[in-house]
């Protein structure tokens, strides 16, 4: 997958864990785990618009594109 | 429903192996242990050739035979579609499997019919008795539908896989 997730980044630079995330978004640690570690096929608008806000980035801060990396097989 | 299907089939299963072995052994025994048993009982019924009733009946017996296995096949395949359904998580990869399965079993099934088809018609055709068998379309439908279906299933467990995997 081409596609990387900077939210560990993210997270390091705001001195945010993912659990203060978690309670913030109101979306669960195992599922922010599963988009931190790239593991996620998909991310919902409404996800993005709640990340961005509590992390105040761009979503072109949190997904960056890679072109090194092979294209994804599905 | 589900659960009470799932007992039916596995009762079927359990009457699948009874009455397939019971037939297979009472056919077998005719046809190879005591032929001359049949040629006896056949006689005062004045059929044209006796031998060839006897070499139907062991064709008969080598055709059964796989039919017990495969239908063991697609019932075992369906129960364990049932008991995924049950659990909640029917569009799974393993489903998608089961049903491609299940239509090989009867892919197999209906050849062997076809099989069973020649051999009725040419004992037919050397005795002159009826050996019924006829045509139909129907298992041919049904093993169709079930590849589609396979592929279906397929196609959902990906979209599944992706809907579970969309944060």
């Amino acid at each position: 997958m081409a596609i990387r997730v900077q939210l560990d980044d993210l997270l390091w630079q705001r001195r945010m864990t993912l659990t203060e995330l978690s309670e913030r978004i109101g979306i669960t640690v195992a599922n922010l785990s599963i988009l931190k570690t790239g593991k996620a096929k998909a991310i919902r608008f409404s996800t993005l618009d709640a990340i961005c806000r509590a992390l105040d980035c761009q979503p072109g801060d949190l997904i960056l594109f890679d072109p090194k990396e092979p294209a994804d097989e599905d | 429903m589900l659960l009470w299907s799932r007992r039916l089939l596995a009762g079927l299963n359990i009457l699948n192996w009874i009455t397939g072995l019971a037939i297979v052994a009472a056919l077998g025994w005719v046809g190879f242990a005591a032929p001359d048993l049949f040629i006896a009982r056949a006689r005062p019924y004045h059929v044209a050739h006796p031998e060839a009733a006897i070499a139907w009946l062991r064709w008969v017996t080598f055709i059964t035979a796989p039919v017990i296995l495969l239908a063991h096949v697609i019932l075992t395949r369906l129960i364990a579609i049932i008991d995924a359904a049950r659990a909640g998580t029917p569009f799974i990869a393993a489903n998608a499997a089961r049903l491609r399965h299940i239509a090989w079993a009867l892919l197999g099934i209906q050849l062997l019919d076809l099989a069973f088809g020649l051999v009725s018609i040419r004992a037919s055709a050397a005795t002159g008795e009826y050996f019924g068998w006829s045509f139909g379309v129907t298992g041919w439908l049904a093993v169709l539908l079930l590849f589609v279906l396979a592929r279906v299933f397929e196609r959902g467990a990906a979209m599944q896989d992706e809907i579970e995997r969309t944060i």
